[in-house]
């Protein structure tokens, strides 16, 4: 039916001529504009400490996330018990990447997997705003199993979830399995230092979520909670 | 070639981009909201998280694409966080008084658009409304083009199941 399409346009194009369509900065916006670069050179100087003195916990107090008026990263609703996420499937091993990796480039962490596919397994969910569940990686060298702690919602169709490693050669050390609601959904998995649930996933929103690797999910499937 | 690419993206000033894409940033946020001032704040809080990460911008000719992912991602994302998405999915778009137009039987279809999955919603607006290409679309939604023909696909065949549309 090609008259929905057209019509479909036509809106667009009414909501085009629709006068004023001008996006006027308000003084809220402008504020939090001119506070944005202030904390943006602030979290220069975090990502600085927190590389000398061995770790973001150390260096919290000056990180974007907990400085900056701007939103962070959303947390899933703190009501009811409900599942988080769920699912499993493969992925390359190339969706690894640790902490070293991430802030000083490839080459500075030898024991990562470096190619293959993992087997990957989660479930999560909350209640009275208590996080909670497992997951497990298997393949490509790796055979670990964690507990997840915390959660939160990052730019729209993603989410993170962290936990600690309880089984395997990690054990006590951090992870961050970032689920991506694509078609198919992509996965990116963090390997943290021992920072504590929270801290890791601040340490890498400041530099942002898109930076990490993600790769397709293979033969498996996702499921998140959308509806906040 | 990149060095020329980095020197002309310093020269960029942000400001120059706000007043250059905030209509475009507002036009596909109020599409994707039907209400004006809510889609005022998306546009505007798109640009305060686009500043934090201004600096890593490499190429200025993707700064397009990646602001309207922002402004859909933060749309989405608002509707799916204040769980206002299904007590709006329940009415229509509401306009002002003061808007100038009357959208008449589109308003139905606006209302039919607002009420479709978030993913499905966005692939029609950028691409119809806001005429972007399936590639253009895909770029910003950065999902596959066959993806975005299956989710074009599959909301233009909701629209068409949805009564207020066929009439």
């Amino acid at each position: 039916m090609q008259d929905l399409e057209n019509r479909l346009k036509s809106l667009g194009d009414r909501v085009s001529q629709q006068a004023p369509m001008e996006l006027r900065p308000t003084p809220h916006a402008l504020r939090k504009i001119r506070v944005g670069r202030i904390i943006r050179s602030g979290a220069v100087l975090a990502t600085a400490a927190a590389l000398v003195f061995g770790g973001f916990a150390g260096a919290r107090s000056l990180t974007i996330d907990d400085a900056a008026p701007v939103q962070p990263a959303d947390s899933p609703s703190r009501t009811g018990s409900t599942s988080i996420a769920e699912g499993s499937g493969e992925v390359r091993a190339r969706a690894v990447m640790d902490a070293c990796e991430f802030f000083f480039g490839s080459g500075c962490s030898d024991d990562l997997p470096s190619d293959g596919l993992l087997s990957v397994q989660i479930s999560a969910s909350q209640d009275g705003g208590e996080v909670s569940g497992s997951g497990s990686i298997h393949g490509a060298g790796l055979d670990e199993s964690f507990t997840v702690g915390c959660s939160r919602y990052v730019d729209g169709d993603s989410i993170a979830l962290g936990g600690t490693f309880d089984e395997g050669d990690r054990t006590g050390k951090d992870i961050a399995l970032v689920i991506q609601d694509l078609d198919p959904d992509s996965l990116a998995i963090w390997f943290g230092k021992e920072d504590g649930c929270e801290s890791m996933l601040d340490g890498i929103g400041l530099r942002s979520w898109e930076n990490l690797t993600y790769q397709p999910v293979r033969s498996g499937n996702f499921t998140l909670r959308h509806d906040g | 070639m990149l060095g020329r690419r980095a020197g002309s993206l310093r020269s960029t000033r942000f400001e120059d981009l706000y007043a250059a894409h905030g209509a475009e940033a507002l036009r596909v946020a109020y599409l994707m909201t039907g209400d004006k001032a809510l889609a005022e704040d998306v546009a505007q809080e798109a640009f305060v998280r686009l500043l934090k990460g201004f600096h890593n911008v490499r190429n200025p000719d993707a700064f397009r694409a990646y602001l309207l992912r922002t402004v859909t991602n933060l749309t989405n994302s608002h509707f799916r966080k204040s769980k206002r998405e299904r007590d709006f999915s329940r009415r229509e778009p509401k306009l002002r008084s003061e808007d100038p137009i009357d959208l008449g039987s589109r308003d139905m279809l606006w209302g039919a658009l607002l009420r479709l999955p978030a993913r499905q919603r966005t692939a029609l607006v950028l691409h119809y409304c806001h005429d972007l290409s399936e590639q253009q679309t895909a770029d910003v939604m950065q999902i596959s083009l066959k993806a975005v023909k299956s989710l074009v696909g599959r909301g233009l065949a909701k629209l068409r199941s949805d009564e207020g549309v066929t009439v």
